[in-house]
């Protein structure tokens, strides 16, 4: 592993807040839970400065929204789970990191604002994974949201924004990328000790992307993302693009440790926390049909052109 | 036999204080307990009273029938009145007491429309902007402050759920609400009550059709800013208690039609609980039209020289629905509502305005139109569906 990485790890943990609020509901919400535990440790014994989170479950309009409030605090409750309980929370943000990573950004052709609000909601995937994996906040943190509307090429130089922004500043850091594997959830309330993932199909899928993170091909998984899209997504938005966000910041290779920590069901959806460690070793670089871009130039307004 | 007389109602004129007439109907059945007690007692005064069954001379004169009843004679002309009191009774109180929707609306969220009223309740100040729908918005309010009604139910797709659908639970919240996409124009302290009465009818109601449902009882609870926005445009004052109902996303999880459906059978069983409480209420459908946004924001976000309409698909298509409302066909709205929303990524996917039709019993009267807009590239329309022939009007 090179000394000079920017980012130490990479985590891709689910959203839902069942680890957090309820572990003793299910053996498998218990698994998650110790898988974030052991990464909460982890994050602790690294060198990490920052904890920097792309949250699938903070979707913006407004070009990318960056967290910069240094200490948001509220008393967070889930729409469909609210439930199982409250989610209080005190986080320490780092201000400067999220302005810089706002500059790099826009210095990349984004739009991109920094948000510092008395009690804006920080959503529900970002609360528990800060909980989980950074208690004490022990580790300085920034949130960035989801666009809805955004594709690849724009979350590919968002990506490639945050690194900017760490190399600037000299920091290290850990990823955290907060999503589903499968995203389908049961649509009735269901006894916890019966969860289980809501198909087959999705389930198959869900390995075979565990396979790729264990493999280390981290580019592989970037490179597939719009097929795991149509295959296990719910069509919320244009597109999966939390891996694309993940190789671009972390680096788009396939040169990576992977380590599955926990794959568990989540009310059907597919919940996973893999941990991904930048490595000298490699299953090697496939041919890949997707286009890089480093510079986001808009929408390509195809209709403009007429019949060319 | 031998009859007392009657007034023109078929009511014995020989009830001493217990007569009615057409006039006093209402006062009687106010005074309902009363004359029950009264008709109910057995004849006590009545001169001569026999102890068993036969025919006696009342303390008024009139001749009637008696009957035994356990120990007691009573007469069969008072309790001939008391049944047909209480056959009046339930006829009447049934009438007045079946609830009803007094009011339809479709009240688009934008936050920006609060933001620009500059209310004391939101911290940013504006400017102004969005004017025709304000204005709009502006009327409206004033038109449901000459509408008697007990309750706001509002559909809004800002409480996003997949398990179900669900319902505010609890009779009081109170706090902030700041916009997650538009924190710099929306942060708005709110104060406001439930009807969790109704509401639990409502979700029983639901739950009775096969619908899955829950009810919110969390005090931390956010309330979403599509209700406090779409709430705060047509009642300002907040004197009404509310009820949200969250939009389960069917759309993202089948499909328009499904959406669509299933949208219709939570309306009619709203419609049901509504009639069951005997209240009057106006529902309101809390989003835009065609809902394509702009991604980036004018520094000024009420600089009115940047708002137009994000395509003109958007607008031919926001325009075509606009016009079958103002000509009452609504049926067609809802049948055409899958693809209007796909081809425009309406916020109708989140089925309010499909909930509230079906809960009205699809209208097939004009809608009134208030206004319509664009809202940083979103279509947007204030609409209203008053069922009442008499105050209906033609607005725009």
């Amino acid at each position: 592993m090179d000394d000079n990485q920017d980012v130490l790890f990479g985590i891709y943990c689910p959203p839902h807040p069942h680890p957090l609020l309820a572990p003793e509901l299910n053996d498998g919400y218990k698994n998650l839970r110790e898988a974030y535990d052991k990464l909460k440790e982890r994050i602790e014994s690294s060198d990490a400065d920052l904890i920097l989170i792309y949250s699938t479950t903070w979707p913006s309009i407004v070009g990318h929204q960056i967290q910069a409030h240094p200490e948001p605090e509220w008393i967070h409750v889930d729409d469909d789970f609210h439930y199982l309980g409250s989610m209080p929370y005190k986080f320490n943000i780092d201000s400067e990191f999220a302005h810089a990573y706002r500059e790099a950004a826009e210095s990349r052709g984004l739009h991109s604002r920094t948000v510092a609000y008395d009690g804006f909601p920080i959503d529900t995937g970002s609360v528990v994974a800060l909980s989980l994996l950074n208690p004490d906040n022990k580790i300085p943190a920034c949130i960035v949201s989801s666009n809805m509307y955004s594709n690849r090429s724009e979350t590919m130089v968002l990506g490639k924004a945050a690194r900017d922004a760490l190399s600037k500043q000299g920091k290290k850091a850990v990823v955290v990328v907060v999503a589903s594997l499968s995203n389908r959830m049961f649509t009735e309330h269901i006894d916890p000790k019966d969860d289980k993932i809501h198909s087959s199909k999705d389930d198959e899928w869900n390995k075979k992307i565990l396979e790729f993170f264990q493999d280390g091909r981290l580019e592989d998984l970037s490179q597939l993302s719009r097929d795991i899209h149509g295959q296990i997504r719910i069509q919320k938005v244009a597109a999966y693009k939390p891996v694309w966000w993940m190789a671009a910041t972390m680096g788009q290779h396939n040169n990576y440790k992977g380590e599955v920590l926990a794959y568990e069901p989540l009310h059907g959806s597919g919940g996973a926390v893999i941990q991904l460690t930048p490595s000298d070793e490699s299953v090697g670089d496939k041919e890949f049909d997707e286009d890089d871009v480093e510079y986001y130039h808009g929408d390509r307004n195809v209709l403009d052109r007429g019949n060319l | 036999m031998i009859y007392p007389p009657t007034n023109s109602l078929g009511f014995p004129i020989s009830m001493g204080e217990a007569q009615i007439t057409k006039g006093n109907i209402n006062r009687q059945i106010a005074g309902f307990n009363k004359e029950l007690e009264f008709s109910m007692m057995p004849n006590v005064q009545a001169i001569k009273k026999p102890t068993d069954n036969g025919i006696a001379i009342g303390h008024n004169g009139m001749v009637s029938h008696f009957i035994l009843h356990g120990k007691h004679t009573h007469s069969i002309n008072a309790m001939k009145i008391f049944k047909r009191l209480i056959h009046i009774a339930v006829v009447i109180t049934k009438g007045m007491g079946k609830g009803q929707v007094v009011l339809g609306c479709l009240a688009p969220h934008p936050p920006h429309l609060v933001y620009a009223e500059n209310p004391e309740q939101n911290e940013p100040f504006s400017e102004g902007g969005w004017e025709t729908l304000r204005w709009g918005y502006n009327r409206l309010a004033r038109k449901l402050k000459k509408i008697d009604y007990d309750v706001m139910v509002i559909f809004t797709p800002h409480w996003a759920t997949y398990i179900g659908t669900h319902f505010l639970g609890l009779p009081k919240f109170s706090s902030l609400s700041v916009d997650p996409i538009f924190p710099n124009i929306f942060r708005y302290k709110y104060d406001l009550t439930v009807d969790v009465e109704l509401a639990q009818e409502m979700q029983k109601s639901a739950s009775d059709a096969g619908i899955i449902t829950k009810m919110m009882t969390n005090p931390d609870f956010r309330i979403d800013y599509g209700t406090i926005t779409s709430c705060h445009m047509l009642n300002p004052e907040w004197d009404k208690p509310i009820i949200t109902i969250s939009s389960n996303r069917n759309t993202h999880y089948y499909s328009g039609e499904v959406m669509n459906e299933q949208a219709k059978a939570l309306g009619e069983a709203c419609m049901k609980a509504i009639e069951k409480s005997g209240k009057k209420v106006v529902l309101v459908s809390s989003h835009s039209l065609s809902h394509r946004h702009f991604v980036t924001e004018s520094p000024l976000p009420e600089d009115m020289s940047r708002e137009h309409i994000y395509n003109h698909s958007q607008y031919v298509w926001d325009m075509k629905m606009i016009k079958m409302m103002r000509e009452g066909k609504m049926k067609e709205v809802i049948e055409i509502m899958p693809e209007y929303t796909e081809q425009t990524i309406a916020e109708t996917e989140a089925g309010g305005l499909t909930w509230m039709m079906a809960a009205m019993g699809i209208p097939n009267y004009p809608a009134e139109i208030y206004g319509y807009q664009s809202v940083i590239g979103t279509g947007n329309a204030v609409v209203a569906w008053d069922p009442n022939s008499q105050t209906r009007e033609i607005v725009l």
